[in-house]
């Protein structure tokens, strides 16, 4: 018994030395720069679409910064623009005493999200969750006034990428994301998705 | 590792659920095709209710003891005056709202009418209605002279008091019927017991001197009432729910609009793609093409809003100024509202035939012209001195009320006719008192919880006290409460 321990304990270090973890393989004990290019749009709640002659997503984009060590796990900061909706749709913006009728609404709305969180590489396999802030900016032209409002709230980001092609200190991949706002007695009051490519940049790396 | 892959799964599973929640408010549950009512006439005067079903009750299951029956009249003279019934209770913040009908029983012989009150039962204490906070009720008044003497009143005359002139039979009322879980056809067994008259309101001088304050409405959009705080129909569930004044908030938008509304759009309050931020930040079309309340209505503008509550209610309004712009145009829209609502309750001595004259509509029956009841409220001090500015410039309206939220002093110096601050600033009888003796109103916003109720209610003496739940409120002041001995005559005059 004492000998099969021994063994068992003279064999451990190469049995790791020959199965090297999922991190090893990738770039262990670097500082890397993300960048992330795609599109999106709103996810929840459902748009009401009475009367939307026109809506879309738009361009999506983000550069992460993340640093890592021998731990799985690896922190990141993500600085992001998400878009959410742009509409144009035909409103009735009757008041008591007023001309009846519609008019011309045309919104846009897109976020700035700051979020910081772990993350998690399985060989070319890469998620991350987030919490940070969100400052969601409406740009609304109705009847020819334009205004452009804005708010700051709490808000959680969950990527998912595929780092197909990895030369060097460079990968390249595809990468999906889903941001989501975080309202208090609310829950998540809104959630946008987006797709596209990401690369990655390991600018300082300790091998 | 492993752990880490945990939190994980656990973080997506929570924003999944999240996800999932709907952003829409609950709606009270109904009975199917209208119930009893909808086969039965109106209460012939809907002033006959509150002659025979006032007072403090017990009942046998759901609400708990003395609670308050409260018999309410609303809406429009022009299109017909309305009468509900509440229940309002302690326990569980609950109250049940009910309306009224006349049924023809043509399953006895002879054929016998039945004043029959249906509508649905809600425990404010819990924020999400579920079948357990919520349901329908169905309740059958007897004995048959209260049912006749509703049922059977002489027809209100539009241009009439608002009173049903009537004594009342000298039998006291009782319930019995039964409530239900959500949508489930009420079957479990409830009696209504009376126990005594509600407690006079009114001070020395016979007038009233202790007022229940509404706070935004009837009931706060986070609790679910299916209507939405600052609206009309929040208004109107707030004198079916025992209101005696509506405090509600003011903003002025970016074209210069006044509109209601409390404080940032959030999700939790309003609802649409295009709206956040705050109201200052659109124009009133921009607010209406992309925002709704949480139940579907618009965000009002001053203007519609107290048109429709003072011709619908008899609420006076607290109008809370959240930025000192939003003071001149209230005060003009009321001033050409003074102009535009009349009495036709009865109408003035030598008014023109037909009355109210074109142009002109009917204030709510028995309330007080519109100077008197729009105050504007002042809760900082450059709200005040915005209003004395504006008062030195001639800018308000002739006989502006105001009323003071911080400086006591400020109640008098301005001149405004009240005094509301905070109730976490304790009773303050000593700055409380004085004012009260000169005729000038004192209340504290906004209790919630019933031992603070009670605290305030037994040594502040206040003549009134803002609160989101009026049923709560109402119970209290029938258990505990007493009137001021000075009335706030204050509000009455110029």
């Amino acid at each position: 018994m004492t000998h099969l321990l021994l063994i068992a304990l003279a064999l451990a270090p190469a049995a790791s030395a020959e199965e090297p973890s999922p991190v090893e393989e990738s770039a262990p004990y670097a500082w890397e720069l993300d960048a992330f290019v795609g599109y999106g749009r709103l996810a929840f709640p459902a748009m009401d679409t009475s009367g939307v002659s026109s809506s879309n997503g738009g361009p999506g984009f983000a550069l992460t910064a993340a640093y890592r060590g021998p731990h799985f796990t690896h922190p990141f900061v993500d600085l992001a623009y998400v878009p959410i909706l742009s509409s144009s749709r035909q409103v009735n913006v009757y008041v008591p005493g007023g001309p009846a009728g519609t008019v011309q609404a045309n919104n846009l709305s897109y976020a700035i999200g700051l979020v910081l969180g772990p993350g998690w590489d399985i060989d070319w396999f890469r998620l991350r969750t987030g919490v940070g802030l969100y400052d969601v900016v409406v740009r609304t032209t109705v009847d020819g006034a334009t205004n452009s409002p804005s708010s700051l709230g709490l808000g959680f980001l969950v990527t998912a990428s595929a780092l197909l092609w990895r030369p060097g200190p460079f990968a390249l991949g595809l990468e999906a994301r889903l941001a989501a706002l975080q309202v208090p007695t609310v829950g998540i009051s809104q959630s946008m998705w987006e797709v596209g490519v990401t690369g990655r940049w390991d600018f300082v790396h300790h091998r | 590792m492993s752990s880490d892959r945990r939190i994980f799964a656990l973080g997506l599973a929570s924003l999944a659920s999240a996800a999932c929640l709907s952003r829409q408010g609950a709606k009270p549950p109904e009975f199917p095709a209208g119930g009893l009512v909808a086969l039965s006439k109106p209460p012939p005067n809907p002033w006959s209710l509150a002659n025979v079903l006032e007072g403090v009750y017990d009942t046998s299951s759901r609400f708990g003891s003395g609670i308050v029956i409260h018999a309410s009249q609303w809406g429009d003279v022009a299109s017909g005056v309305r009468s509900s019934v509440a229940i309002l209770a302690g326990d569980h913040f609950a109250y049940a709202l009910m309306q009224p009908g006349c049924l023809v029983d043509t399953t006895t012989t002879p054929a016998t009418t039945r004043l029959v009150l249906e509508g649905y039962w809600r425990y404010l204490d819990d924020p999400d209605p579920s079948p357990t906070t919520t349901g329908l009720i169905r309740l059958f008044v007897a004995p048959q002279a209260v049912v006749d003497y509703v049922c059977s009143a002489p027809a209100w005359p539009s241009d009439a008091l608002p009173e049903d002139p009537r004594p009342p039979p000298g039998v006291q009322a009782a319930l019995s019927g039964s409530t239900g879980a959500g949508e489930n056809t009420p079957g479990d067994p409830l009696t209504v017991t009376w126990v005594k008259p509600r407690k006079s309101r009114n001070g020395l001088d016979g007038q009233q001197s202790f007022f229940v304050g509404v706070h935004h409405g009837g009931c706060q959009t986070t609790d679910n009432c299916g209507i939405s705080e600052n609206t009309p129909e929040s208004a109107i569930l707030a004198t079916q729910l025992g209101g005696d004044y509506f405090e509600a908030d003011t903003h002025l938008t970016a074209d210069q609009v006044p509109v209601f509304f409390h404080l940032s759009l959030n999700p939790a309050v309003v609802q649409g793609v295009f709206c956040t931020g705050k109201v200052e930040d659109y124009t009133y079309a921009q607010l209406l093409a992309n925002c709704r309340l949480r139940n579907g209505e618009v965000i009002p503008r001053v203007e519609d809003m107290l048109s429709y509550v003072l011709r619908r209610t008899k609420l006076p309004l607290y109008l809370d100024s959240k930025t000192s712009s939003v003071i001149v145009p209230v005060s003009q829209i009321l001033n050409q509202l003074d102009q535009d609502l009349v009495p036709c309750n009865p109408p003035p001595p030598g008014s023109p035939t037909p009355w109210p004259p074109a142009g002109k509509q009917c204030l709510f029956p028995g309330s007080a012209p519109v100077w008197q009841r729009g105050v504007i409220g002042l809760p900082a001090a450059e709200d005040v001195s915005a209003y004395v500015q504006a008062l030195n410039a001639g800018q308000l309206a002739p006989n502006q009320h105001c009323l003071i939220e911080e400086d006591a002093s400020d109640v008098t110096s301005v001149p405004c006719v009240a005094w509301m601050p905070r109730y976490t600033r304790g009773p303050m009888t000593s700055t409380a008192q004085p004012l009260q003796q000169q005729g000038y109103f004192v209340g504290f916003w906004t209790i919630n919880d019933p031992a603070t109720i009670d605290a305030f209610l037994t040594n502040a003496s206040p003549n009134g006290i803002l609160t989101n739940y009026l049923g709560l409120l109402n119970q209290r002041f029938e258990a505990v409460g007493t009137p001021p001995p000075n009335s706030p005559y204050r509000t009455t005059m110029p």
